[in-house]
C-alpha cells in the first residue's frame, strides 16, 4: 500500500507519519503543492490524505484531487480541513474524495479512516478485518471469534472496529468518545463510555478474546497477549 | 414621564398661582379705582351742597335739589371733623337686601353755625360695572394663557421632533446589523451635535463589535492547527513503552484539556458561521422528527440512565431551516435533556400554544431543581449544572440557530422539570 500525505504544517505531518510508521505502508509526504503534483505524476497511490489549505498560493487541496483523478481515478482520498463546512464537503465528494476530517482531529481517527478507505478500495464486497482470533465483516457488521458468530450491537461493532483499526496502540478515551458520538454527543463525563467499554469487554471475554487493556485511566489498548 | 408632559406639569404649577395672584391684585386695583372715583363724586357733591346752602336762604330747597342721600345736622361749635370716607352696608327694603354705600362724613360751617354733613352714594351700579370688568379681564387673560400654551405645544412638538426621531431610530438599532446608524440631519445645532455624537459612538461600538467577532473567528481558526498538533503529539507520546504512571496521568490531563479546547473552538466557529449566515439553504423540516431521530440514535445513553422518552406530539412541528442546523439544533436540545437528566427521569416532547396563540414545541426533562435565569441560561459559557465539563455553549448554539430563523426560545422550571420552548413567531 502506498500513501501520499500532503500537509503543510510540518509538525502535524511529522506526528501523522510517526503514528502511521508501524503500519506496512509506504508513505510519501510533502507540504508543498508542486512536490505533491510531482509525486502524483510519478507514483501510484492507494490513498491520498490532503489538507485543503496549503500555504503556498499555487493551488489548493481541491486542485490536487483534480490532478490526482486525472492520473488515477481509483485512489482513495481523505480531505483534512480546518473548515467544517458543508460546501467543502460536497465539493470534496464531487471531486471524488472518500472522506472529510476536520481539524483538530485524533490520529487514531485518521488512521481508522485511512484503513476504512483502503478496505473499501481493495476488498470489493469482501470487506472484512482480522486481528488475532477476531474477524469483523464490516458490511454486515458481524463479529466472529474463533469463527463463531457473536452478537454485537451496532455501537459495539463500531467501537471494536475502531480498536482493531488502531490495534496495539494506546488510544485515548476522548478519541473513542469523539469517534462514536462526535456529532451527536459532546460528553460531560465518561460514564457512558465506561458502560460501553465494560459491555464490550464482557463480550470479548465471553468469546475468548480478552484483548482490551485499560491503561491507567488515560485510554485503552487493543492487543493480543 | 414624557418630556412634554413634564413641561406642561411645571408650566401649570407655575401659571395657576401666578394667575391667582395677578387676578387678586387686579381685583383690588379695580376696587380702589372705583372707590377713588366715588370719593371724588362725594367731594363734588359736598362742594355743590355747600355752594347751594350758602347761596340759598331756605335749606329745604337745597335738600330737594339733591338726588343722593344726605343729612345735615347742627352740632356743637367746638366739633370740627375733616372729610372721612367709609364704605358701609345699608338695608334696602325695596330690594330686600343689604347694599353697599360710600359715605362722606364731615363738619361744615354755614352762617356761623357748625353742621355735620353726611353724604351717601349707592355703590350697586359701580360694583356691577366693576365685576363685569373684572370677569372680562379674567376671561381674556385665561384665553391668552390657553392660546400661549397651544402655541407652545405646537412649537415644542415641531422643535423636538428631530429629537424624537433620533430616539426612535436608536431604540431599534442594533450594532449587529450590517448597516451604519443613520440619523436625519437637523437644522437645530444642539440636536445636530447630539446626532453626530451618537453616530460617532455607535460607529465605534459597531466597529468594536465586529472586530471582536472577527477576533473570535480568527482565534478559533488559528487555534485549530496548533490544537491538532497537540492532540497528535499526545497520541504519539502515549505509544512510548517507557511511560510511568505519573506520565500517563499528565498525558490524560493534557488530552482532556485539549479535547475541551477543541470543542470550544468548534462551537465558536459554528456560532460565528450561524451569525454570518453561512447556512443559506433552507427547507421545511419537522423538528419533532429530528428530535425523535436524535433520541433514537442515542438510545444507549437513555438506557444508561434509565431515562424514558415520552412523545406526546401527534403532528409535525414544521419550520423553515437549514437541514444541517436543524440537526445541530435537535442534537443540542436532545443532549441537554439527556445530560441534565436524573436517574429514572423522563424526557417529554409536546406541542402547545404560546401566550399569543403561536405554535410551540416544548422539550422538557427531569433535572435537579435550581434557580436558572432564562437570560443567563442561553448565554455563552454559562455553566448550569454541577457537571464541571458542561460548558453551556450548546444552548447558546440553540439560541443562535433559533434567532437566525425567527423562532423564539423560552425556558422555565416547574418542580424539577425543566422545559425549553420553541415558538414560531408570528410573521
Amino acid at each position: 500500500m502506498r500513501l501520499l500525505i500532503i500537509e503543510d504544517e510540518s509538525k502535524l505531518l511529522r506526528s501523522i507519519l510517526e503514528y502511521l510508521k508501524d503500519e506496512e505502508y509506504i508513505i510519501d509526504s510533502t507540504g508543498s503543492f508542486q512536490e505533491a503534483v510531482d509525486f502524483i505524476s510519478i507514483h501510484h497511490y492507494d490513498c491520498m490524505v490532503v489538507d485543503l489549505m496549503l500555504g503556498d498560493a499555487i493551488g489548493t487541496g481541491f486542485d490536487l484531487i483534480k490532478t490526482l483523478k486525472l492520473y488515477k481515478a481509483d485512489t482513495g482520498v481523505i480531505i483534512i480541513s480546518a473548515k467544517d463546512s458543508l460546501e467543502d464537503r460536497i465539493t470534496g465528494l464531487e471531486f471524488g474524495s472518500d472522506d472529510y476530517i476536520t481539524k483538530p482531529f485524533h490520529l487514531a481517527e485518521l488512521k481508522a479512516r485511512i484503513r476504512s478507505v483502503l478496505r473499501r478500495r481493495f476488498h470489493q464486497g469482501l470487506d472484512h478485518v482480522e486481528y488475532g482470533d477476531i474477524r469483523l465483516v464490516v458490511d454486515k457488521k458481524e463479529v466472529y471469534m474463533y469463527d463463531i458468530k457473536q452478537p454485537f450491537s451496532p455501537m459495539q461493532f463500531d467501537m471494536l472496529l475502531f480498536f482493531v483499526s488502531n490495534k496495539e496502540k494506546i488510544i485515548t478515551k476522548t478519541s473513542i468518545a469523539d469517534h462514536l458520538w462526535s456529532d451527536d454527543f459532546s460528553f460531560g463525563s465518561y460514564d457512558f463510555l465506561y458502560t460501553h467499554i465494560k459491555n464490550l469487554r464482557k463480550k470479548l471475554v465471553a468469546g475468548g478474546c480478552d484483548y482490551l487493556e485499560n491503561i491507567y485511566g488515560v485510554g485503552y489498548k487493543f492487543e493480543k497477549k | 414621564m414624557k418630556l412634554l408632559s413634564k413641561y406642561y406639569k411645571i408650566y401649570l404649577l407655575l401659571t395657576v398661582p401666578l394667575f391667582l395672584v395677578v387676578s387678586t391684585g387686579y381685583y383690588f386695583l379695580l376696587l380702589s379705582i372705583i372707590t377713588g372715583k366715588a370719593d371724588e363724586l362725594l367731594r363734588e357733591d359736598k362742594a355743590y351742597i355747600i355752594n347751594q346752602l350758602q347761596s340759598s336762604e331756605d335749606l329745604m330747597d337745597v335738600i330737594l335739589d339733591l338726588t343722593d342721600d344726605y343729612a345735615l345736622r347742627r352740632v356743637a361749635e367746638t366739633l370740627v371733623v375733616p372729610d372721612q370716607f367709609s364704605t358701609l352696608m345699608i338695608y334696602d327694603p325695596l330690594e330686600e337686601e343689604e347694599e353697599p354705600y360710600r359715605q362722606l362724613y364731615c363738619t361744615i360751617r354755614l352762617n356761623n353755625q357748625q353742621y355735620e354733613l353726611t353724604i351717601r352714594k349707592s355703590m350697586v351700579e359701580y360694583n356691577s360695572i366693576m365685576y363685569s370688568i373684572f370677569i372680562l379681564g379674567v376671561v381674556f387673560s385665561s384665553l391668552l394663557i390657553l392660546g400661549f400654551s397651544l402655541i407652545n405645544r405646537f412649537l415644542t412638538k415641531t422643535i423636538w421632533s428631530p429629537f424624537y426621531k433620533t430616539i426612535t431610530t436608536l431604540s431599534i438599532y442594533s450594532p449587529e446589523t450590517k448597516k451604519d446608524l443613520q440619523l436625519e440631519k437637523s437644522s437645530i445645532d444642539e440636536f445636530e451635535l447630539l446626532n453626530k455624537t451618537v453616530m460617532r459612538m455607535s460607529e465605534k461600538i459597531r466597529y468594536d463589535f465586529l472586530q471582536q467577532k472577527k477576533f473570535i473567528d480568527n482565534v478559533a481558526h488559528e487555534v485549530q492547527t496548533p490544537l491538532s498538533i497537540v492532540n497528535a503529539n499526545i497520541e504519539n507520546i502515549l505509544q512510548n513503552k517507557h511511560l510511568t504512571q505519573e506520565d500517563y496521568l499528565s498525558i490524560q490531563n493534557i488530552s482532556e484539556s485539549s479535547t475541551k479546547l477543541s470543542r470550544i473552538v468548534k462551537s465558536l466557529l459554528l456560532l460565528s458561521r450561524i451569525e454570518n449566515n453561512q447556512f443559506e439553504q433552507v427547507q421545511r423540516i419537522d423538528l419533532v422528527e429530528q428530535l425523535i431521530n436524535y433520541i433514537d440514535r442515542n438510545k444507549e445513553h437513555l438506557e444508561n440512565k434509565n431515562i424514558s422518552f415520552i412523545n406526546e406530539c401527534h403532528s409535525p412541528f414544521a419550520v423553515s431551516m437549514n437541514p444541517v442546523l436543524a440537526e445541530i439544533l435537535a442534537s443540542n436540545l436532545g443532549q441537554n435533556a439527556i445530560r441534565h437528566n436524573i436517574e429514572n427521569g423522563n424526557i417529554w416532547i409536546q406541542q402547545g400554544e404560546g401566550s399569543t396563540g403561536q405554535k410551540q414545541l416544548i422539550i422538557s426533562n427531569h433535572g435537579i431543581a435550581g434557580t436558572k435565569d432564562p437570560v443567563r441560561m442561553f448565554a455563552m459559557f454559562q455553566k448550569h449544572s454541577r457537571n464541571p465539563e458542561s460548558m453551556g455553549i450548546g444552548l447558546s448554539v440553540v439560541k443562535e440557530i433559533c434567532e437566525a430563523y425567527n423562532l423564539s426560545i423560552g425556558y422555565f422550571v416547574n418542580e424539577k422539570i425543566h422545559c425549553i420552548t420553541i415558538s414560531i413567531a408570528d410573521q
